[in-house]
């Protein structure tokens, strides 16, 4: 498994790491009024991350199987932040504009090898447009995607416990029956 | 499970919506097209999945990712 390092620029430890409800001070005259936290970003990778998990499951070694489950559930994904858009939640852009990033770091690499450096590489991009030149979080955030990314290719992500029953129920009544459960009959 | 009452569940539930994103989405959901309630139920159901059994499991990882690097740097 792939144990490459991130550039130890991107990923120093701060000083003072912010803590995770601490917000970003400066931003982007064009960026939407929320400033995403740590927890907003990691939560936006672990889903995509979660999403690479379950596909690979599925898919197995067939990496064709894989990678189309994992487009076709990250394309939904994409397709909710358009929706959140006309309901009017300013969330949306931010996600919107993050998950190609992440995806296409989690995803050019099927689901093992150099998924950390491909995020890495997106880094740039996302931290200037979002989170303005705050070096602490900037490192902090890179982290997460980083950590993401390796517990995505390495297959540490999680399983599905820990919520109450009406959650889980809720969970399943979206990716079980619209998104694995087609597919699992496919292959 | 009903798809809008499965995502009004998943609103409540998401870390990623402020409070107030929540409250206009879930005043949207009775007259929401099932489009927007698929989508934007996938959307979410993949973010709880992901944070349900361990919130700062990344975090954490990443705490120890920093950690290796410093020793590899000294």
């Amino acid at each position: 498994m792939n144990q490459k390092m991130p550039p130890e620029e991107e990923v120093e430890q701060p000083q003072n790491p912010p803590s995770t409800s601490e917000k970003p001070v400066e931003k982007p005259a064009d960026s939407p009024e929320i400033n995403p936290s740590v927890n907003f970003f990691s939560r936006i990778v672990g889903a995509v991350q979660e999403a690479g998990k379950t596909a690979r499951e599925i898919g197995g070694n067939n990496w064709q199987t894989t990678r189309d489950i994992f487009t076709q559930t990250t394309g939904r994904m994409r397709q909710g932040t358009e929706a959140l858009q006309r309901y009017g939640a300013e969330e949306w852009q931010v996600i919107r504009n993050l998950l190609p990033h992440i995806v296409a770091a989690a995803g050019t690499e099927g689901a093992d090898v150099g998924a950390d450096l491909h995020i890495l590489q997106a880094l740039p991009d996302l931290t200037r447009a979002y989170i303005g030149e705050k070096a602490a979080m900037l490192r902090i955030w890179g982290s997460a995607a980083v950590g993401g990314a390796r517990m995505w290719a390495e297959g540490v992500g999680t399983t599905f416990k820990g919520v109450t029953q009406p959650v889980a129920a809720a969970v399943d009544a979206f990716i079980h029956p619209q998104i694995l459960q087609p597919v699992r009959q496919a292959v | 499970m009903d798809k809008k009452l499965a995502l009004i569940t998943l609103i409540k539930e998401s870390g990623l919506l402020s409070d107030i994103s929540k409250e206009k989405l879930l005043k949207a959901v009775p007259t929401m097209p099932e489009n927007d309630v698929e989508s934007i139920g996938t959307l979410l159901a993949w973010e709880v999945k992901a944070s349900s059994e361990h919130p700062e499991k990344l975090l954490e990882l990443a705490k120890k990712i920093n950690e290796e690097a410093e020793k590899k740097s000294t």
